[in-house]
């Protein structure tokens, strides 16, 4: 009943002129030159607490790098471009734990896209464009079987 | 721009408001010209209904019932709000006509709702004339007249409600002069939210003056007294919460509501079926025992004050995190419409006495929150009670029914939720009437 409402009614939507935007992220998905998945520290690390000696990802301490094979970057493209991956609306009173940092790079800007732990999937999104920041639901777990596999190899 | 509100609000208030005896006009025609006038009467998002009034082919007139409940959410960018009615029943002689139930569309995209009594045909689908809330000064006796026959009971609950016709009797004045009580009650509203914390701060926040809300609406009803122990933003840590608690004072006929709105989390090695509640309003702060409170622990606090009557919610996750745990050495202000019964106000919260506690998820689950309109149980919280409180319920206003429709509530808003998991909460009850 719902979707046959809705479908009627994007109909009627479509006849007022309202059409469907491509996100911002996705176009930058799109273009990105370089993704990098590393395996992170569960917990932020303020930037005067920081070991100059370390590595971070966006505050976060990098552990170590995680070597993705071309299929894999391709899916992870796929996944992290759609904007069905996320959600803002209805999201999980859980805390978030990280796990995983994926560094996407194109010319000078950047997002970065640190991932909770599967226990609980949110991920932030850290980004050179203001616009693209923001904290968000992981809806496709397909993410974390695709970073899994890698690391599993 | 007022309809856009209007609608933007109804969009909003649907999920997230608990509208006991919210009343809409809804005025719409049909292809042949017959003018249709509506008036919709809210419970919660599972339960409306709208008595539509209009004059047949024969100019009969006629009225019928049709049951609503609502699916809220966002489609390919599009918040929408859809009423699905069902079971038409014509309240004066049927006769030979029949009638279809019609559906209603509200969205951020379109100015007024859309309906339609056939939603395989889109061609049938067309703006509604006028939608608007209806003032209590609108709610007179000949406007009722027009939907209900005068000994129905909804008649009589609404002409109560907004305090006019020959059966209305004013409401005597809540008694406080309880037999085991010699002091009038405090109501104190203790409320831990983590509104800083940057996924769900934004719901939390919206629970928070919801809940601030409601109750400053049933003390003031009830005559009683009214204190506020807000802990949020940046003060959103556990020594605030302890000093909070250690520093309330409650009296032995008080009432103490206290609700949590923030993380929640089990440890890995938890064996205690109370979530864990997440006191950081960063990811750069750790888990550890100095940022986090077991929500059984400030239950225990709270009994430990004597108050009489002690209302302990969680709305919160109660997922395995994969921690075990760390032992550390180191679009909306809730309009407050006042149509409470005050004889079910005061069996609530005069008459009662005893303890409940209450977490938004079972072991292993996740507890949801909508950004815009707060916490799935906090919201179905305060809906039940706004429906127990109602003129339009028949039986008595009970602490048992309102917990488990709270729980029912959240779980059917997770029904409607595609991306959300099964939400179970659970209670611990032990109330009784005095």
């Amino acid at each position: 009943m719902k979707t046959i409402l809705l479908s009627s009614l994007l109909l009627f939507s479509s006849m007022t002129g309202c059409q469907k935007k491509l996100t911002k992220f996705q176009k930058f998905m799109e273009d990105a030159e370089k993704i990098a998945v590393f395996e992170i520290d569960q917990f932020a690390s303020p930037v005067n607490e920081q070991d100059t000696n370390k590595e971070y990802l966006s505050d976060y301490e990098i552990f170590k790098p995680v070597d993705l094979s071309k299929p894999a970057i391709e899916e992870l493209k796929t996944i992290l471009g759609d904007s069905l991956s996320y959600t803002q609306d209805n999201v999980k009173a859980c805390p978030f734990i990280g796990k995983y940092g994926i560094a996407i790079t194109h010319k000078s800007a950047y997002i970065h896209v640190i991932l909770s732990s599967e226990n609980c999937p949110k991920c932030q999104i850290i980004s050179s464009d203001q616009a693209l920041k923001g904290d968000f639901d992981v809806v496709n777990l397909d993410l974390y079987k695709v970073l899994e596999a890698e690391i599993k190899k | 721009m007022k309809k856009l509100l209007i609608i933007s609000c109804l969009i909003l208030s649907v999920f997230s408001r608990p509208m006991a005896q919210d009343l809409y006009e809804v005025q719409f025609s049909d292809a042949n010209g017959v003018k249709y006038l509506g008036l919709m009467v809210f419970f919660n998002d599972a339960k409306m209904y709208m008595r539509v009034a209009y004059n047949g082919w024969d100019e009969s007139y006629k009225v019928v019932n049709v049951d609503y409940t609502s699916e809220h959410g966002t489609y390919q960018g599009m918040q929408y709000l859809v009423l699905v009615g069902s079971n038409p029943v014509f309240i004066t002689e049927q006769g030979n006509a029949s009638y279809n139930p019609d559906h209603l569309i509200f969205t951020d995209v379109t100015d007024l709702p859309l309906i339609t009594d056939n939603p395989n045909d889109p061609n049938k689908m067309q703006s509604v004339d006028a939608f608007r809330t209806l003032s209590d000064a609108e709610i007179t006796d000949s406007y009722l007249r027009q939907f209900y026959g005068t000994e129905e009971n909804d008649y009589q609950a609404l002409k109560r409600m907004v305090g006019i016709g020959e059966t209305y009797t004013p409401p005597p004045p809540p008694s406080y002069e309880n037999k085991k009580y010699s002091t009038p009650a405090t109501l104190h509203l203790v409320v831990i939210a983590n509104t800083a914390i940057g996924d769900i701060g934004p719901g939390c926040a919206v629970d928070q003056r919801n809940l601030e809300s409601e109750f400053g609406g049933i003390t003031n009803a009830l005559g009683i007294g009214f204190q506020k122990h807000i802990v949020n933003g940046q003060q959103f840590t556990k020594p605030n919460v302890q000093n909070m608690l250690s520093n309330l004072r409650v009296g032995s006929n008080d009432i103490v509501i206290c609700v949590y709105r923030g993380h929640g989390f089990r440890w890995s090695n938890q064996e205690e079926v109370w979530p864990m509640m997440d006191m950081r309003t960063s990811s750069y702060t750790r888990l550890s025992e100095n940022t986090t409170i077991g929500l059984a622990e400030v239950y225990q606090q709270i009994v430990a004050k004597g108050g009489r009557l002690n209302i302990v919610l969680g709305d919160c996750c109660n997922n395995d995190i994969g921690l075990s745990q760390i032992t550390n050495n180191n679009f909306l202000v809730m309009q407050n419409n006042n149509h409470y019964d005050p004889q079910k106000l005061k069996r609530l919260f005069l008459d009662a006495s005893g303890n409940l506690l209450s977490c938004a998820a079972s072991p292993g689950e996740y507890s949801w929150v909508n950004l815009a309109n707060g916490g799935f149980y906090t919201t179905s919280f305060l809906q039940s009670l706004r429906e127990e409180i109602s003129y339009l319920k028949n039986d008595p206003a009970d602490w048992q029914d309102l917990i488990n429709n709270t729980l029912t509530g959240a779980n059917a808003k997770v029904k409607s939720c595609s991306n959300c998991t099964p939400q179970n909460g659970k209670y611990y009850f032990g109330i009784t009437e005095n």
